[in-house]
C-alpha cells in the first residue's frame, strides 16, 4: 500500500479545526487504518466501527501530536491501541486467541478445479483465519509489517518494544502462518 | 520442555527479508545448507512472509467518511461544512 507524505502544515491546519486538512489526512490513511483494523479484528463490522473511532479520536486529539516522531508512528500506535482496547472490551482475547504454537490447518480438502479468483479469495480467507489465531502481540507486529511495510525500527517505536522483540515476534508469527497454511504450499 | 532447534535465532527473519549484511547472509546461507532443522524453520518463515505479503488490500468503505462526519456533527454543535472554504472552529473536547 502506498501512502502519500503529508506536509507538516496540514497537521497544524487540522489541529486548528480545518475540515479539509483533516479530510486530506483521512484520505492518506483511510485504507491503511481500515486494513489494520480489519486484519487485527477479523471482521468488517468491527473494522468499520473501530476505524471510525480512530479517526474521531484523531480529530479531537491531533493537537497532542507534537512532531517528535513521525505522524505515522504516532497514529499507528493510536490505531493499534484502539484495536487492542476493542478486543479487551469485547472480551475476545480469551475466546478468539489460540496459542500461536498451535498449527491449526484451514485446509480446504476440495480438489475440484475452481476459478482462479475464487481460489484467490479462498486463500485470502485462509490467511485471514490464520492471522486471527495469532496472539494480539504477534498479530500487531504482523499487521503493522503488512499494512505499510513498516521497518522493524518503526514497529518497535509504535509498540514501544525492542528491535529484538519485533524480530522475534515476526519470526514466530511467520512460522505460525507457515505451519497453519502448510496446505497452501504451492498456491502462492 | 521445548527443544530449540533454531541455531540462528530470530535473525532468520532478517535473512528472509534480505536485510543482513553480506557476511551474515553468507554465514546463514552456509548454515542452512548444513542444518536441516534450521532449513525447516526457514521454509516455514519464508512461506509465512509470502502469505502475509500476498494478502489483499481492502479499500475502506466509501461511506466511512460520511459516518465520521455525522458523528462529529453529533459531538459538537460547532462543526459545520457548508461551504468549500469552511474553516472550522476547533472541535470542543
Amino acid at each position: 500500500m502506498n501512502r502519500q507524505k503529508i506536509d507538516k502544515a496540514i497537521f497544524q491546519r487540522a489541529a486548528d479545526g480545518d475540515h479539509y486538512a483533516f479530510k486530506h489526512i483521512y484520505d492518506a490513511y483511510r485504507d491503511h487504518v481500515y486494513n489494520l483494523t480489519y486484519y487485527m479484528l477479523g471482521n468488517e463490522n468491527d473494522a468499520y466501527d473501530v476505524s471510525q473511532e480512530i479517526f474521531l479520536k484523531l480529530f479531537t486529539s491531533i493537537d497532542q501530536f507534537k512532531h517528535e516522531s513521525e505522524f505515522s508512528t504516532w497514529f499507528y500506535r493510536v490505531s493499534i491501541n484502539a484495536c487492542l482496547d476493542h478486543m479487551r472490551k469485547a472480551n475476545r482475547l480469551k475466546t478468539r486467541y489460540v496459542n500461536h504454537t498451535e498449527t491449526d490447518s484451514f485446509a480446504d480438502t476440495s480438489t475440484e478445479p475452481v476459478d482462479s479468483l475464487v481460489l484467490r479469495n479462498q486463500i485470502n480467507t485462509d490467511i485471514e483465519k490464520a492471522i486471527q489465531t495469532l496472539s494480539p502481540k504477534l498479530r500487531s507486529v504482523m499487521v503493522l509489517r503488512y499494512i505499510d511495510g513498516l521497518s522493524y525500527e518503526d514497529i518497535s517505536k509504535i509498540l514501544n518494544c525492542s528491535l529484538g522483540t519485533v524480530s522475534s515476534r515476526l519470526n514466530r508469527g511467520y512460522k505460525s502462518l507457515g505451519k497453519a497454511l502448510i496446505h497452501l504450499k504451492d498456491e502462492i | 520442555m521445548k527443544t530449540n532447534t533454531n541455531h540462528i535465532g530470530h535473525r532468520l527473519v532478517f535473512y528472509v527479508h534480505d536485510e543482513l549484511d553480506e557476511r551474515e547472509t553468507t554465514y546463514i546461507a552456509t548454515h542452512l545448507e548444513q542444518c536441516a532443522a534450521c532449513r525447516g524453520e526457514y521454509e516455514l518463515i519464508k512461506k509465512g512472509a509470502e502469505m502475509l505479503a500476498s494478502l489483499k488490500s481492502i479499500p475502506a468503505p466509501r461511506n466511512l467518511w460520511d459516518t465520521i462526519l455525522r458523528e462529529l456533527r453529533s459531538q459538537t454543535e460547532s462543526f459545520t461544512e457548508d461551504s468549500e472554504k469552511t474553516h472550522l472552529p476547533k472541535i470542543n473536547k
